[in-house]
């Protein structure tokens, strides 16, 4: 009996950000610290993490170049101290107003845009020291400055970790999508991107988020239908022991017994895909 | 009093010219003449930058004629400027130096990380007043970034370095073992961050001289406008920088660890990405 090969861990981005929550952010640094040389990334989360970024980057620089400062300058304020906080609300007061004339939609997507823009301003002005006076622009600059030194540091991780360049296949994204009960279709992307090389190089791999709503809690039907193991950072390692006591995912699936309709549909895909049949 | 001194037999011993006298030059010692050298190499390096900044041709002759003037005069009045070059007389007398070295080298390299951040207020602070794309200002930013990484992953590498040199000062074999080793992964990292601070001027210079009608107007505050500037050289030099960028950051990570990666600290430039980053991927 041939034991299967333990490929790595595919990571979500979920991983590779900064949390809130202390307990997950020390689950997360204490995997990526053990575990970062094991761990790869899909292009399809690369891309997605780094257009995110780049847009949520995009959006707060636009706002402050194009509608802060020429309120600001409209006002005839060249210098700003910690107590100036009404103007700053006046000014995202009349960007609501006018948000609400101009998206018709339902969508709250531009009004929670702006109010995270509005939380950063707010609690910049306010770090300010009593008595501090600033020239407009080096505040607005400051603003900018501290934005791309942000940004520049949530996209390294991205950048690190070794890149595998996958096109997810579109029908086995539906396939995760209505088998695999996961409703998002990024991550179904990313799921596949994960199966397809799993399948791909015969050697398992571990999908490893945090993402209870869209993966984790759908692990059962991603094992069962996809062989696909998920798992939350903190057990990943031991999802990684018992693996490797299996045989190959190709040699495992093929020893299946009683396929069902949604196996024998995920064979037919991966026979497609890769030319590899897994079905007995 | 005797008409011969003591031994004077009136022969010499060659007839050779031998010039005995004192010298009545003053030399200049060799850290001054590598100052006064190292002027005229960054004089030529930006003659060199120049020359690729598609100008007018009468202007960029009032450049080269400012910038004779002007570097040389800044260099002089430039304290980072004399310190590199102290450091770099430590450097090649390394074994004699060492202690000296390392100590102005880390506190040079203080100075430079204060320096490159102060660049990025001053870059941002030109976008502001500009109606450039954020492509600009997100190049330059990200080449500054990348140079302080550098200066990080390098100083800790240095660190290392420095004790086994310490440990290895009489051992003059592992002792130069430690210096070649250290010569080749730095010469491919310097080779690197000059690469991009090449890239990161020429796009500044670009929008900048190109925004001037006069020589005393370069380098000043003024509104970058990108009608004056060809969309499809903008583009070009951007894009030559972007790759830079990618070629220093691969250099970087490598010696980076996994824990210098995550950023782990959620401060108010972070929180507001996140949410928006939550908001746009709802």
């Amino acid at each position: 009996m041939t034991y299967g090969k333990f490929g790595g861990f595919f990571v979500d981005s979920c991983i590779l950000l900064p949390k809130s929550v202390e307990s997950t952010k020390q689950s997360c640094a204490y995997f990526l610290e053990k575990n970062g040389d094991r761990c790869l990334i899909s292009s399809s989360i690369k891309n997605e993490g780094l257009d995110l970024l780049n847009r949520s980057y995009s959006v707060v620089v636009k706002d402050i170049t194009e509608n802060l400062k020429p309120f600001l300058e409209t006002q005839g304020i060249k210098e700003i101290t910690n107590k100036r906080g009404r103007l700053f609300a006046d000014f995202f007061s009349q960007r609501r107003r006018i948000i609400k004339k101009t998206h018709q939609t339902k969508s709250n997507v531009p009004n929670e845009l702006l109010g995270a823009i509005e939380n950063y301003v707010a609690a910049r002005l306010h770090s300010l020291k009593d008595g501090q006076k600033l020239d407009v622009n080096l505040f607005l600059a400051a603003l900018l400055r501290e934005l791309s030194i942000e940004k520049y540091k949530l996209k390294r991780p991205f950048e690190k970790l070794k890149c595998i360049l996958i096109a997810p296949d579109s029908a086995l994204c539906c396939l995760v999508i209505s088998a695999g009960k996961v409703k998002n279709r990024k991550d179904a992307e990313h799921l596949v991107s994960s199966i397809m090389h799993q399948f791909d190089e015969n050697e398992w791999m571990i999908f490893v988020s945090n993402d209870d709503d869209h993966i984790l809690s759908n692990k059962t039907e991603l094992l069962d239908i996809f062989a696909l193991q998920c798992s939350k950072p903190d057990w990943a390692i031991d999802y990684c022991d018992f693996i490797s006591r299996r045989k190959t995912p190709i040699e495992h699936y093929r020893e299946l017994k009683n396929y069902s309709e949604h196996q024998r549909t995920f064979g037919s895909h991966i026979e497609r895909i890769n030319s590899i049949k897994i079905l007995s | 009093m005797s008409l011969l001194l003591n031994d004077e037999t009136g022969q010499i011993q060659n007839m050779f010219r031998r010039d005995l006298s004192f010298s009545t030059n003053y030399e200049l010692d060799e850290s001054f003449r590598k100052y006064k050298d190292g002027q005229q190499k960054i004089l030529k390096d930006n003659l060199e930058l120049l020359n690729e900044i598609p100008l007018n041709e009468d202007f960029r002759k009032e450049i080269i004629e400012y910038f004779k003037k002007d570097i040389i005069e800044s260099l002089n009045k430039d304290p980072m400027y004399e310190k590199s070059v102290e450091i770099g007389s430590y450097a090649s007398n390394l074994s004699k130096k060492l202690h000296i070295y390392f100590k102005e080298l880390f506190k040079f390299n203080e100075e430079l990380k204060k320096k490159l951040n102060a660049e990025l207020l001053h870059t941002s602070k030109i976008f502001l007043d500009s109606n450039l794309p954020i492509s600009f200002l997100d190049s330059i930013n990200e080449s500054i970034l990348a140079e302080l990484d550098f200066i990080d992953v390098y100083t800790r590498e240095i660190s290392k370095e420095r004790v086994s040199l310490i440990v290895n000062l009489k051992n003059r074999k592992k002792f130069e073992r430690i210096c070649k080793n250290h010569n080749s992964w730095a010469a491919r990292f310097n080779e690197k961050r000059d690469r991009l601070e090449h890239n990161r001027l020429k796009l500044l210079w670009y929008a900048d001289f190109n925004n001037s009608t006069e020589v005393d107007e370069i380098f000043k505050d003024k509104k970058l406008s990108i009608e004056r500037l060809d969309q499809t050289i903008l583009t070009d030099f951007i894009g030559n920088l972007v790759e830079q960028i990618n070629e220093m950051e691969k250099l970087n990570s490598a010696l980076m660890g996994f824990d210098d990666l995550v950023s782990s600290n959620i401060n108010e430039p972070t929180k507001v990405l996140l949410n928006l980053i939550q908001t746009i991927s709802k």
